[in-house]
């Protein structure tokens, strides 16, 4: 009888999953958002990975004569430069394409491991309780609570009292800007979101009889949390760490702008911005196309995310 | 609800202590001596010695973390490098700016969204719900940095063509002016408008699903009472508190916003304390900014226990 339990549990779990498979596609491709965000998620990954093919320029070289007026200003549009060049007479096309790479790494990585301590915090802290642990004061054995659930959801609640984006600048500015400081810290400040998403819906499953039933067989909480909890948690985690890129890599732009995101010369979206903006009023395509560039990439997550959101809703599997 | 009260206050206070340790931790561990920065490139040995033992920078970690937490407490954020002043007086000094901004792209965000929200709550998956969150998702995925330059540039070609002289060319500041403030405004507006717009429709379609609005109906109350003065009293509890919480957290700097229309606020000096590396304007910027979020948390919790009768802790 213990044995069969447990089964159960999971073959329910596995029919829930299995039906919603089919529902969630036929949700999907009926959803002109999934298609623009995924089609622009695809053209964007492929820029990135496709840079050194698509152009065969250096994007950190400078051409000094080709690359710019004989007043020193940045050339239009060219065979040579089919974008044109920035203030330095470096191809603008090539800063594009390399531009998101960076975006994307940042963009990505970052967030994977904002998901990851997110999920980590938000589901511990849902199921850990308070456990005791027993420690010797004294010579005398004494049992100690430790409060685990209301601890990490506190700092959750602290790190979301933070002035995110002052805090990142000065993080930044004080230990000095690089790529790998960059993901860390905007990883750092941004994991508190899917944290308490994943601890709201984690607490709702915790009180679930399924959840009870395999308690009450002895299954651990750990196996709890890994077999039988997780699988009602990944609709929650996809839409989320969708979502969670486009903030990231917002995040990123933004810090490039102010002068604390990838350090120069890399190319990133962000600091093109405010690298040209003297040339903003005589060229605006210097301005215009990295900020074309940032919508359209965060747009496109934006989209994929709430389509998928959309999908995983139940309430839409109706009609 | 004293208790509560008590207990929300003790946990802002721990925030603040918490964000303190860390910022101290930061100071501790740059590579730049303050001494120095302090005493300039051309300071003697002993002058810099000198300061040193002025700041207490030679006295162990924990008596200068002691000395550091007292010192906030007392309202002393620190001596700006740059600036040769304190910290406090040059973020208060800024502040009205950033309150004007803070207020007038609040309200513009709310301006927007909430009867975008309601709309779209009320003629659910019709033009108008499609529209608004095409127009929000475009919004909020829009660079704030980048639209605040479009704006300007769209003010600037007005000059140059047609000759409108309404707004100022090229942001800038002028107290309690409102041509200065309405573009920087504008720009703030339109990231924030997206997510009211979806909370609004999120809470509102909540509340129309609820059996006490089926009550107002059968019993044949109008749709446009039924819509103002049973669901929307409902569904606009959780969009002020989130209006207090954003509140807060504009107060301490709109650090992009600011940047882009050279609003001196306390973004801006943040932003500008960066190229001067001034790591204790920087740190009371922070600090500065995590009060004002606690102070507007505790304000939400109080006016929503005040409020709220469901809510007793």
């Amino acid at each position: 009888m213990t044995a069969g339990v447990p089964a159960l549990v999971e073959e329910i779990d596995h029919s829930v999953s299995r039906t919603s498979g089919s529902r969630l596609r036929r949700v999907l491709v009926r959803n002109p958002a999934f298609w623009i965000g995924s089609i622009g998620v695809l053209v964007i990954a492929l820029a990135a990975v496709l840079a050194p093919v698509i152009t065969s320029h250096d994007p950190n070289f400078a051409f000094r004569k080709e690359g710019l007026t004989a007043a020193g200003n940045p050339v239009g549009p060219t065979v040579l430069f089919p974008l044109g060049t920035d203030r330095l007479g470096r191809d603008y096309l090539s800063r594009l394409l390399y531009g998101a790479r960076t975006s994307l790494t940042v963009g990505i990585v970052a967030n994977l491991i904002a998901t990851a301590i997110g999920v980590t915090i938000g589901s511990v802290a849902a199921f850990a309780g308070s456990p005791r642990i027993r420690i010797r004061f004294r010579g005398r054995r004494r049992e100690l609570a430790i409060p685990v659930e209301s601890l990490l959801m506190r700092l959750t609640d602290a790190v979301l009292s933070f002035p995110v984006l002052l805090f990142a600048i000065a993080l930044v500015a004080i230990l000095r800007p690089s790529l790998g400081l960059v993901i860390v810290v905007i990883a750092g400040v941004l994991w508190t979101t899917i944290a308490r998403i994943v601890y709201g819906r984690a607490v709702v499953i915790r009180e679930q009889e399924f959840i009870v039933a395999a308690r009450a067989v002895g299954v651990r909480s750990s196996r709890i949390l890994v077999r039988h909890v997780m699988p009602h948690l990944v609709s929650l985690i996809v839409v989320y760490a969708t979502l969670g890129i486009a903030s990231t890599i917002q995040f990123e732009a933004a810090l490039s702008f102010l002068g604390v995101g990838v350090p120069v010369p890399a190319a990133s979206w962000g600091n093109m911005i405010s690298d040209n903006l003297g040339y903003y009023r005589t060229d605006p395509r210097l301005v215009v196309l990295p900020g074309l560039a940032i919508m359209v990439t965060i747009l496109s997550f934006n989209l994929l995310g709430d389509a998928l959101a959309d999908a995983f809703d139940p309430r839409r599997w109706a009609n | 609800m004293i208790p509560y009260l008590i207990r929300r206050l003790g946990w802002g206070l721990v925030v603040l202590v918490g964000v303190m340790l860390i910022t101290f931790l930061l100071t501790y561990v740059i590579p730049a001596d303050p001494a120095r920065m302090i005493a300039g490139a051309n300071a003697s040995p002993t002058d810099v010695a000198a300061i040193r033992r002025s700041l207490g920078l030679d006295r162990p970690f924990l008596e200068q973390l002691a000395t550091y937490v007292a010192n906030v407490l007392h309202g002393d954020f620190g001596f700006s490098y740059h600036q040769h002043r304190a910290v406090l007086p040059l973020l208060l000094e800024r502040f009205p700016a950033t309150a004007q901004l803070a207020l007038a792209g609040l309200a513009i965000e709310v301006a927007i969204g909430l009867p975008l929200g309601i709309l779209a709550a009320t003629r659910r998956g019709g033009f108008w719900d499609r529209g608004a969150t095409m127009v929000t998702v475009v919004l909020v995925s829009a660079p704030s940095f980048w639209v605040g330059y479009l704006l300007l540039e769209v003010v600037f070609q007005g000059h140059q063509s047609y000759g409108i002289d309404i707004l100022p060319l090229g942001g800038g500041y002028k107290p309690f002016d409102l041509r200065y403030l309405f573009l920087p405004a504008l720009t703030l507006g339109f990231g924030g408008a997206a997510y009211y717009n979806r909370l609004m429709r999120a809470t509102m379609l909540d509340e129309l699903h609820r059996d006490y609005v089926r009550t107002a109906r059968a019993k044949g109350l109008q749709e446009r009472a039924v819509l103002w003065r049973h669901a929307l009293r409902n569904a606009i509890g959780p969009v002020l508190i989130q209006v207090g919480l954003d509140l807060g957290f504009f107060l301490g700097g709109v650090v992009i916003v600011e940047q882009v229309f050279s609003w001196p606020g306390i973004g801006k000096l943040a932003v500008d304390s960066i190229v001067t590396a001034d790591v204790p304007l920087i740190i009371g910027t922070v600090l500065f900014g995590t009060l004002c979020i606690v102070t507007a948390n505790l304000f939400v919790d109080i006016l929503n226990a005040v409020t709220d009768p469901r809510i007793r802790f």
